[in-house]
């Protein structure tokens, strides 16, 4: 599960759950897998991801460092560095065991072999 | 979640979910013959990063690692084939139009089929089944690209775990149509609209009450799993029967894709003479040590159709004549049978065949025939029923010469398909009840019944709503009213529709 993909997954799917989102990650194993640098692509998917969200993830994973804090105010803000450090974590961290939790119930969707399963028993929707 | 909730969950999940689960485990995707899972599977990933071809990915690895499609193609001579491409071009060309660098979801991808048919977009998929997600996940994996490993998620499709307004585009082919009731379905689309952003396209296929061939009887079905026998190493005969005898009669001009894809049976008639190896688990060929199966059900399976869409093949257009002709020209008894007593027996068959052409009632004649000729066949040769569809009518409905009389006399076997089936399907066991059509027939839902239908299902019967025509248009003008429809036709036996979600106006 790359991050960009989890920084899609929410767990509202649960009932009582308003957010659920971001999905916290208990990381067990994670990869570094090598990926094309596509600058546009990494411009594109900028503006459907939650900074934020993305930014705690890398942090959990340990990844965080060169990346703002803050989301890029400017064009300018987008240099090629930024976008490469952005690739990276969108595109080439990989985690392969652990579990994605929910902020609001605690409850824990694992992740295995890189797949994160994100199947309810029917008492939880 | 309510009682009738679950009812209709269950019912699912016994003949939809436990279905693929059991297929797809079994089978390692990247061996030709659908061997067993290879134990040392951490070798096969490394081999398979290594080694795939970007365009098909499919490798046989156990032969030699090294190898790529191309080579894979000189080796088919040999009887080993590589896994068929079959997408289904117009899905194709959607996805080859959508925005490069684009997010786009695959919603019950299966085994990942149309992850990676445009290199410039970015998919995730997601299916219901564990098994088949890590087929999809390892799929056409490859170093050198923007998604460098195909990301899957497992979810139920009634609640995907994905925001709201997400992805430039979404796909969901094939998949609806496997939902018991019509809320479902319904629920199923509109999820698929939720996460599609404004402006975004969405496609949807499902399969068609209304076949060319076959008549489904009613709209729910249940349609089993052919038998993709291909665990024995004995060479195995196709045979391209055209399913009209009466001379492509029923072919629809006015369908031009349909005309690429003729809806013919394969059928194979084995003649193994050595029963199989004890290796294999399951028997092959189980039915033909058996009596005739007492349902006839037709030799039709999904992927059957979805593999001719293959669209540069040719179509043949053989006669009847000309097929047996080949079929017993090619010798495929062993080395302890004779030659002689198969050549008198293809010339024997031959001169009667000419002669089956002229009668319209020719089945039960041609079993005839085989009978009385039994001592010159192989041991384990067996003519047995000619299995029919979901519904029982078929015939009657069909151009079909045959006599509906004699249906249930029909007699070619039914043993395996090629391995250009591209999904692996499971080994193919007379079931115990055959429950023609819809499980109306079972009015119990006590769950340990559903255990019992789990088990008893070894035809391995997936559960279809067939669509009629239009219905997926009002479904989707109804409920989802920020969809609009911008195209819908027919595609090889599916309903499709594109559509495109409205844009909110700015405040």
């Amino acid at each position: 599960m790359k991050l960009l993909t989890h920084n899609m997954l929410t767990s509202k799917i649960l009932k009582n759950v308003v957010n659920g989102y971001p999905l916290r990650i208990n990381a067990v194993k994670t990869e570094i897998k090598k990926a094309d640098f596509q600058p546009d692509f990494i411009a594109r998917m900028i503006q459907k991801i939650d900074y934020k969200a993305l930014f705690q993830a890398a942090e959990t994973l340990g990844y965080s460092e060169g990346l703002p804090k803050v989301e890029f105010l400017s064009d300018q803000d987008l240099n090629e560095n930024i976008l490469k450090k952005l690739h990276e974590i969108l595109l080439e961290v990989e985690v392969i065991e652990g579990d994605l939790e929910c902020p609001e119930t605690g409850r824990k969707f694992p992740i295995s072999n890189g797949i994160p399963n994100m199947l309810v028993n029917d008492e939880e929707i | 979640m309510e009682e009738d909730e679950k009812y209709w969950s269950n019912l699912e999940k016994i003949f939809v979910h436990n279905v693929y689960e059991r297929i797809s485990s079994k089978y390692d995707e990247f061996s030709q013959h659908g061997q067993k899972k290879n134990q040392n599977e951490a070798q096969n990933e490394e081999n398979i990063r290594e080694n795939c071809d970007d365009d098909y990915g499919i490798v046989n690895v156990k032969k030699n690692p090294k190898l790529t499609f191309k080579k894979n193609l000189k080796q088919k001579q040999n009887g080993i084939l590589s896994r068929k491409k079959n997408e289904w071009p117009k899905v194709r060309l959607f996805l080859i139009h959508i925005e490069p660098y684009s997010l786009i979801a695959d919603v019950g991808c299966g085994e990942g089929k149309y992850l990676n048919i445009n290199s410039l977009i970015f998919p995730i998929g997601s299916d219901r089944s564990a098994s088949l997600s890590q087929l999809a996940c390892y799929r056409n994996a490859s170093s050198s690209s923007m998604c460098n490993k195909n990301q899957i998620v497992i979810c139920d499709n009634l609640s995907l775990p994905f925001r709201s307004n997400l992805f430039d585009a979404v796909i969901s082919i094939g998949v609806i149509h496997h939902l018991s009731t019509s809320r479902r379905r319904i629920l199923a689309i509109q999820e698929l609209a939720r996460i599609l952003k404004p402006g975004g396209k969405i496609m949807i296929y499902v399969w068609a009450m209304e076949q060319r061939l076959r008549k489904f009887k009613s709209q729910d079905v249940l349609v089993p799993m052919l038998n993709l026998n291909s665990t024995s190493t004995e060479p195995r005969l196709k045979v391209n029967l055209r399913r009209d005898l009466s001379n492509n009669s029923a072919v629809n001009s006015e369908d031009s894709n349909d005309e690429l894809v003729p809806e013919r049976f394969s059928r194979t008639v084995s003649l193994n003479s050595q029963k199989n190896d004890s290796n294999q688990q399951e028997p092959d060929e189980s039915p033909e040590k058996n009596s005739i199966p007492e349902d006839s059900q037709m030799l039709f399976d999904e992927n059957s159709i979805k593999n001719e869409s293959d669209e540069s093949e040719p179509t043949k257009k053989t006669n009847f004549v000309d097929s047996l002709k080949r079929f017993f020209s090619q010798k495929v008894l062993s080395k302890e049978e004779s030659d002689e007593s198969s050549e008198k027996f293809s010339s024997l068959i031959f001169s009667k065949a000419k002669s089956l052409i002229e009668e319209p009632t020719s089945i039960q004649k041609y079993k005839k025939i085989i009978d009385e000729h039994k001592d010159l066949l192989p041991k384990n040769f067996t003519i047995r029923k000619f299995p029919h569809s979901s519904c029982q009518d078929t015939f009657e409905n069909c151009e079909d010469t045959v006599d509906h009389k004699e249906k249930s006399d029909l007699s070619l076997s039914i043993s395996s398909l090629s391995a250009s089936s591209a999904s692996p399907v499971n080994q193919c066991s007379p079931a115990n009840n055959q429950t023609d059509g819809f499980i109306q027939s079972q009015s119990n839902d006590d769950p340990n019944d559903d255990d019992a239908e789990d088990r008893d299902n070894s035809l391995n019967k997936r559960f279809y709503h067939v669509f009629r025509k239009n219905e997926l248009d009002n479904m989707v003008k109804q409920h989802c009213p920020e969809l609009v429809i911008y195209e819908s036709y027919y595609d090889h036996g599916n309903w499709s529709i594109c559509a495109r979600k409205e844009k909110l106006n700015p405040i």
